[in-house]
């Protein structure tokens, strides 16, 4: 990789490593541009922009559905551009990923959904139980483990959504315009849920289009512009 | 943790991916019992037919070993064995010498002396000519002796026949080794075209499985992604779909197998009847019970395979570009 002068503020030993980045899909659409941050471990940061301007792509690059055409992508130490297929499942299981729409199964019980990553990584049906129901106390969904999620309103099912993404203890949660859905006060309320994670000492990235609740929340903000960082705003920036 | 206990863990968490796996299986095939049912018919039927055909093959396999080709007649001239024999025995003693010398060769089971006595009292009670051999003064009928060879393939029976046929004692040879022929080649034509048909059938039942279970994945596309963001492994999103394709092809087997003992069943008594016509104890033989374990387990892996094409190729499709 060529030396840039970036490399003198640069933080390579960080949780998440971002150098002269670039996404392009076929035919030439370009998503991200010379794309190069550092997130520390334990951070919060919001990623906004307006639509297109990259914010899922980035995150699709962190949690690997996408992979970097160009650049450096590090996460917790792995380089993810030349990660091979067989270590993909290894490096999500650290993630935790909250969307939009919520992606939870409507054939399924509450239950089952958050309980999903600890089938996958194979754990014990007690060692399950226990952490679903924490996870959902955490959310405050104790008492719906039965219900199934098409019985839940919108907020109910982000706050499942959640807990699924952070029932296996990852190091990084991502949310894609988890609020996208909500009203103000549910915003607020989830926005709450991230920071109480945050403060746990969860990594936590948020892309949302929604300004007035990033400033709020007065953590760091990364802004995007047409595929290009144009902002990199520390909390209690302007 | 020592490696042990890590070792123990690994391995009980790998157990309780693939019951998990399992259980989903069989209740994803629960909750559609018809869907479940119509696929596992249609493979049933598909199967159905091979092993029907393999079956009868074995019952003409069966109907080969009842037939009398496999003896041979030696026309005996008792004049013409050795000369001790010849010298110092009567017909009667230097034939039965004969059988005896006969029964030492590897290539004969059997020997039957049938006498120029007994050769005119079976002709008479089994031919419509009795009334006329009684105007015989002599009886013209040789020594025979019925030989039944070890082996009863055409080149065996026509090795032996060429064996027996340079005995100076031997004065004719006959065997109907031409039906024996036809009938052989006719059995090999049919279990050619039995093979080919079961390959053509297997095929199918492979890209039947492969469908359902294509749809199955499109249906659970949702599940998949959000399985595989979950960190599951390609293994782990694979294997239920894995078993269910096994499952389908072992129900299928299962439900040929049931088809093919109805069909016997209806078949046995037409069979009987027309057994007792040919005045043969021709009855159904049923398939070993080793084979029809095999027919069911084979038929699951050709569901296994069909999964495999299947979601393999959906998950090539996921990795990250």
């Amino acid at each position: 990789m060529r030396q840039t002068s970036l490399d003198y503020f640069f933080n390579d030993n960080a949780q998440i490593v971002f150098r002269q980045v670039c996404k392009r899909f076929a035919g030439g659409i370009r998503a991200l541009d010379d794309i190069t941050l550092s997130i520390e471990q334990g951070e919060m940061v919001f990623l906004t922009g307006h639509s297109g301007a990259g914010k899922s792509s980035l995150l699709k690059l962190i949690s690997m559905q996408q992979r970097v055409t160009r650049g450096q992508l590090k996460v917790a130490g792995r380089d993810l551009r030349n990660l091979p297929p067989r270590q993909i499942p290894a490096h999500r299981r650290n993630l935790g990923l909250v969307f939009q729409d919520h992606q939870l199964l409507l054939n399924k019980s509450v239950f089952d959904n958050v309980a999903l990553p600890l089938v996958i990584a194979g754990l014990g049906y007690r060692e399950i139980g226990r952490r679903v129901r924490a996870a959902l106390d955490s959310v405050g969904l104790g008492e719906r483990e039965k219900s199934m999620p098409g019985m839940l309103s919108a907020g109910q099912q982000q706050r499942v959504g959640i807990a699924r993404a952070i029932v296996n203890k990852p190091d990084i949660l991502l949310a894609d315009e988890p609020t996208g859905n909500l009203d103000p006060q549910l915003s607020h309320d989830i926005m709450s849920l991230f920071r109480s994670f945050n403060e746990r000492g969860m990594t936590v990235i948020i892309a949302s289009h929604d300004l007035y609740l990033v400033r709020k929340l007065a953590q760091r903000v990364l802004v995007l512009q047409e595929g290009q960082l144009i902002d990199d705003v520390e909390p209690g920036g302007a | 943790m020592n490696r042990t206990e890590a070792m123990r863990n690994g391995l009980r968490g790998w157990l309780r991916q693939h019951g998990y796996s399992l259980l989903y299986s069989i209740g994803n095939l629960v909750r559609h019992p018809l869907a479940s049912l119509m696929t596992v018919l249609v493979l049933g039927m598909a199967m159905l037919l091979p092993l029907l055909l393999w079956t009868g093959l074995e019952q003409l396999q069966g109907l080969r070993q009842l037939n009398e080709v496999e003896r041979i007649s030696v026309f005996v001239d008792p004049a013409q064995t050795s000369p001790q024999t010849t010298a110092q025995l009567a017909p009667e003693a230097a034939v039965a010498a004969l059988a005896t010398d006969l029964l030492a060769w590897d290539e004969v089971a059997a020997v039957q002396t049938i006498s120029p006595q007994d050769g005119m009292r079976q002709l008479r009670e089994q031919s419509a000519f009795g009334d006329t051999l009684a105007l015989l003064d002599d009886n013209p009928l040789p020594w025979v002796l019925s030989v039944t060879p070890v082996e009863d393939t055409p080149a065996a029976v026509q090795a032996l026949l060429d064996r027996l046929q340079q005995q100076s004692w031997v004065e004719l040879v006959q065997a109907d080794l031409g039906w024996l022929r036809r009938l052989q080649s006719m059995l090999d034509f049919a279990a050619a075209a039995i093979q080919l048909l079961a390959v053509l059938l297997a095929v199918a039942v492979l890209l039947v499985v492969s469908n359902t279970i294509r749809l199955d994945v499109q249906n659970r596309q949702d599940e998949i992604d959000v399985l595989a963001l979950s960190g599951a492994t390609p293994g782990f999103i694979r294997r239920p779909f894995l078993y269910t394709g096994f499952l389908y092809g072992a129900l299928g087997g299962l439900s040929a197998l049931l088809l093919l003992v109805m069909t016997l069943l209806l078949l046995r008594e037409p069979l009987a009847a027309m057994a007792r016509a040919y005045a043969t104890s021709l009855s159904l033989q049923w398939p070993p019970a080793a084979t029809l374990l095999l027919i069911v387990l084979a038929a699951g892996v050709l569901g296994l395979l069909g999964a495999w094409l299947a979601v393999s190729r959906r998950l090539q499709l996921m990795q990250p570009d």
